[in-house]
């Protein structure tokens, strides 16, 4: 982490590590543009997938958006955690990771947010647009805009401690969805909740307020159960 | 000859009530259009700038 | 006329040729969108059915045909690499994807907005418009499939053999989304060639446009093509004449050569 100011690591302030890490990582992502495309491409072939499977009846694709928008968008992201530690993996840098001075939590957090920027805010920016090739009910878009932004933090967190377990392992492909898919379903069915809450026209405060608390419960529990992970799995 | 359709700038502009419709999309053809031309120039530009610098370093040594 | 062919097989005649043919392919492109798009949008009769909506086939339809060019172009080139190992023929499958996807996006937005006012809907799940997501999905599959793979050399192997794949599949995913259609038959299909009571003058700016939009890929595939070339023919000699010989200022975008 020391590469990118001059200053000797012992000296440097947790927040400018933190700011350093965001900003490789954006730049490794600037020169992989398949970590931002593939995902956000998955998501939208998936989705087109169900009016080829389900038929094309309006009423019935509008009843099944919420839930399909929102589980593809759950496997578009499950699928891009690969690209979290791998790549550090195999060239040495999570080592450095865990050795370096400043706490391991932050800097995984700092990790899971460039993550999240570059392959789940892509998704939620087109998930509108998709819901509405779908048909679904112009009093459910912000419903899903927001248990999203609320949504896909907890599971990019959660599929960090996926990740975190199986990164040593070379065939981990599927593993890690028998592992953390489990762990997805608090916040699809909280998630879906929200904007079926919302089309039917009932308050949907309450339950987006329960995503709140799942992504309260994961930005603080987590990065712990991912560095135990890490650990783990480097050794 | 064909005639002008439209009566005066305005009604070209409104196309007939369609104009949200219409605009839009000779204004993607705009962004096809640069899309198509602008980044290889923009490319052209930085490469022969490379190119050329590398050579001028292998002939000065 | 083979010989010129085999000509363009050379890096070096190509980027030759392709400064040659730049300026010609400038103006008479440039002529004939322009004149296409006013003809278009100012001078043939409104639709007696869709108002001045219908002018947006004069862009949609030369995208439409623009989609399926670059595509077959593209099968082309890699038919031309894995054959008879044509290195040009990788160069310019590389340049057309991008041209292609977008022209590709062109279409699907055109399609949507003239669909907006006649169908209701800015989306509707009928045969062309599913078929050319799904064709859109395949170049964007292509282009990443070409950054992902690190050797050059396999990234265009590994292109070629996609595009071909992709070419077989094209028709039978058209005749499965056409059979599909027809099972979740929902609006009427208002396809967009219904030109029922209309004139045929109709067609003349479509003419202009189709023309002008074959130069403008055209344009595109030249320049990116060159871009390619310089790239990787960059130690050669007739490189290092070309950018530095003469203190050589051709201008290498417009194709005009300053010096000759």
């Amino acid at each position: 982490m020391n590469t990118l100011t001059n200053k000797p690591a012992s000296e440097l302030g947790l927040l400018s590590v933190m700011g350093a890490t965001i900003r490789r990582e954006m730049l490794l992502a600037f020169r992989n543009p398949g970590d931002v495309i593939n995902p956000l491409m998955f998501f939208v072939i998936a989705v087109t997938l169900f009016p080829l499977s389900v038929g094309t009846d309006e009423n019935f694709l509008s009843a099944i958006a919420p839930g399909v928008i929102w589980v593809t968008a759950l496997l578009a992201v499950m699928l891009s955690m690969d690209s979290l530690f791998r790549a550090d993996f195999e060239d040495g840098n999570l080592e450095q990771l865990l050795m370096s001075p400043q706490p391991l939590y932050f800097l995984l957090l700092a990790k899971i947010f460039s993550h999240w920027l570059v392959a789940c805010l892509p998704i939620i920016l087109l998930a509108p647009v998709l819901a509405s090739m779908l048909f679904m009910s112009p009093e459910g878009m912000l419903p899903l805009v927001l248990s999203l932004l609320l949504g896909t933090p907890v599971l990019t967190l959660l599929g960090g401690i996926g990740m975190a377990l199986t990164v040593g392992l070379s065939r981990s492909g599927l593993l890690l969805a028998v592992l953390i898919l489990p762990l997805y379903v608090p916040v699809l069915v909280f998630g879906t909740g929200v904007v079926q809450a919302a089309i039917n026209g009932t308050a949907f405060s309450g339950l987006l307020a329960l995503l709140a608390a799942l992504f309260t419960l994961a930005v603080s529990l987590s990065p712990l159960a991912i560095s135990a992970a890490l650990k783990i799995s480097i050794n | 000859m064909p005639e002008f359709q439209f009566n005066s700038l305005a009604e070209l502009l409104n196309m007939g009530g369609y104009a949200q419709y219409v605009w839009p999309v000779y204004l993607f053809f705009l962004l096809f259009f640069l899309v198509t031309v602008v980044p290889p120039a923009y490319s052209r530009r930085k490469i022969v700038k490379q190119i050329k610098a590398r050579l001028r370093r292998e002939e000065n040594q | 006329m083979w010989q010129w062919l085999y000509k363009l097989g050379s890096p070096k005649w190509f980027y030759t040729i392709g400064n040659r043919v730049l300026p010609w392919l400038w103006s008479i492109t440039g002529l004939l969108l322009v004149v296409g798009i006013i003809w278009g949008l100012g001078f043939s009769p409104p639709d007696y059915q869709m108002g001045d909506n219908y002018r947006i086939i004069y862009l949609h339809v030369p995208a439409a045909g623009l989609m399926k060019g670059s595509f077959y172009m593209m099968a082309l080139c890699s038919a031309a690499l894995l054959i008879w190992k044509i290195k040009m023929a990788d160069i310019v499958a590389k340049a057309v994807a991008p041209i292609g996807a977008m022209a590709t996006l062109l279409m699907l937005v055109s399609g949507s907005l003239w669909g907006i006012p006649t169908w209701g809907t800015w989306w509707i799940w009928d045969a062309r418009l599913t078929s050319s997501l799904l064709q859109f999905f395949i170049f964007v599959g292509i282009i990443a499939l070409r950054s992902a793979i690190e050797s050059r050399d396999s990234a265009a192997k590994a292109c070629a053999v996609l595009t071909l794949v992709g070419l077989v599949n094209i028709p039978i995913i058209e005749y499965s989304v056409e059979w599909w259609n027809t099972l979740h038959q929902g609006a009427s299909d208002l396809s967009l060639r219904d030109s029922s009571a209309n004139p045929p003058e109709i067609w003349i700016p479509a003419f202009f446009t189709g023309f002008g939009f074959i130069g403008l890929f055209f344009i595109g595939l030249i320049l990116r093509s060159q871009n390619e070339i310089l790239l990787r023919e960059r130690r050669s000699q007739w490189v290092k004449d070309l950018l530095l010989g003469d203190n050589a200022k051709a201008d290498t975008v417009s194709g005009i050569d300053t010096n000759a």
